[in-house]
């Protein structure tokens, strides 16, 4: 009966453990962080959004010309505009286009994060390139540089598991920094496309 | 005596072993962090339109228990992407044992994560428990942000980002029942471009603490947090 007890035991033991890493560790992939940062509530909040037209107005007063894509993807348009402070409307927001009119940032399937930002020289870019170690792809849309990423990995395990990688460019127009997320299926040529139709928005008032 | 254990009893104790997380906290709750702390970029917003080139801030140690397959860190950081989580991160963490992510840190140590959809971290040297201790990130040039833990040396992460959309002070655990009293954050600074080497107190902040963790606001500045349920 001892050895019987010591195999039921050992057994137990060892399948406790396995089933125990099984659940807790498989899902970080090896690109995930280690550790994470939370969302502030804002990015989400109702109150938090405002209109396309009042995000210009704010940077007009700035005496910087926001533009924003006028051709999307089929069935696609624009969801939210949120900000920090509906009160300071001037610094960084976040603007959300959807098919299914998606305003969550973390769902919905094209994001623009906009923000005042000086243009890097032809040797900032070559750095970032350098830095990021191949990541990036530098193009010229409309003689806008444009630093693309069509395998971005994601921060948010959840949304890793959800959507997979992600297409991500950067670029800088008028003074304005502008950070673009897409989801797959959509491709680098569509985000592309989204930068070459950039027009001013809005009617600043 | 082996061969008299039946094979409808291994089979029982197998399907017992894989629901085991239910009743195993430490494993089931590990992919879910808690966050206590506060965001920079908030209302009524005065300076997140500044370009945010730094966050300094002051962490008190603490020394709680962390279980299997858990951890607890403590950071300042600064964000480059909210949309595909890009940051700097520095702090101290604390893994409980089989913790895949940080098994060998299984006592105070310090850190500094870089993520740009790809890992990257470095440890260092121990903080003591019940000491303070001042961390910060801040932007050097061609993109590269300096990474210091107090104390020891740190690192320098280059990056495709010259400054920050938002700042964050945090403790983050993988599990509620770590305990996080005495949790204390003070001295909440950032640097701007417009004002090189000079670093500013924080003028605003929106705290942030998910149950069952509480947040005490004592200034824009400075905050303690405490809760778990114990392990």
């Amino acid at each position: 009966m001892l050895k019987r007890s010591a195999f039921l035991a050992t057994t137990l033991v060892l399948a406790v453990a396995l089933s125990a890493v099984a659940f807790s560790s498989p899902a970080r992939q090896s690109n995930q962080p280690i550790f994470g940062i939370p969302y502030p509530p804002w990015l989400t909040s109702s109150s938090s959004e405002i209109s396309v037209s009042q995000l210009s107005a704010a940077y007009s007063a700035h005496n910087l010309t926001l533009r924003l894509p006028s051709q999307l993807p089929n069935g696609f348009s624009l969801t939210s505009v949120h900000v920090p402070d509906v009160n300071s409307l001037y610094g960084y927001a976040m603007v959300t286009y959807s098919s299914t009119g998606i305003k969550d940032f973390r769902y919905a399937e094209i994001v623009f994060e906009i923000r005042p930002g000086a243009q890097p020289s032809p040797n900032d870019l070559s750095t970032i390139i350098n830095n990021t170690r191949g990541s990036f792809q530098l193009l010229t849309i409309n003689r806008i540089p444009v630093l693309l990423n069509p395998q971005q990995g994601m921060g948010d395990p959840a949304l890793q598991e959800q959507f997979g990688s992600s297409l991500y460019a950067q670029f800088w127009d008028g003074g304005i920094w502008y950070q673009v997320r897409a989801y797959h299926p959509l491709t680098a040529d569509d985000i592309l496309r989204l930068i070459s139709s950039l027009q001013p928005v809005g009617n600043p008032t | 005596m082996v061969r008299s254990v039946g094979v409808a009893e291994v089979a029982a104790i197998i399907v017992v072993a894989l629901l085991s997380p239910a009743v195993i906290p430490s494993a089931s709750a590990a992919a879910d962090p808690y966050y206590a702390g506060y965001f920079f970029c908030s209302p009524p917003d005065t300076a997140c339109s500044n370009t945010l080139v730094g966050i300094r801030g002051s962490i008190y140690t603490i020394n709680p228990y962390v279980p299997y397959f858990d951890d607890l860190a403590q950071w300042v950081t600064v964000v480059f992407s909210y949309s595909t989580s890009q940051w700097v991160q520095v702090g101290y963490v604390k893994c409980g044992g089989l913790n895949v992510k940080c098994a060998a840190y299984t006592s105070d140590t310090y850190y500094c994560e870089y993520y740009n959809g790809q890992e990257n971290v470095r440890y260092f040297g121990n903080p003591s428990p019940g000491s303070t201790y001042s961390y910060n990130v801040l932007y050097q040039n061609n993109y590269d942000w300096s990474c210091t833990p107090d104390s020891a040396t740190g690192t320098t992460w280059s990056t495709a980002f010259s400054e920050a959309v938002d700042l964050q002070a945090f403790s983050e655990t993988t599990n509620t029942c770590i305990v996080i009293a005495n949790t204390h954050f003070s001295g909440l600074q950032l640097q701007t471009i417009y004002l090189p080497g000079s670093w500013l107190y924080w003028t605003q902040h929106a705290a942030h603490a998910d149950s069952p963790y509480t947040i005490n606001q004592i200034s824009d500045t400075e905050f303690t947090a405490a809760g778990g349920t114990g392990c």
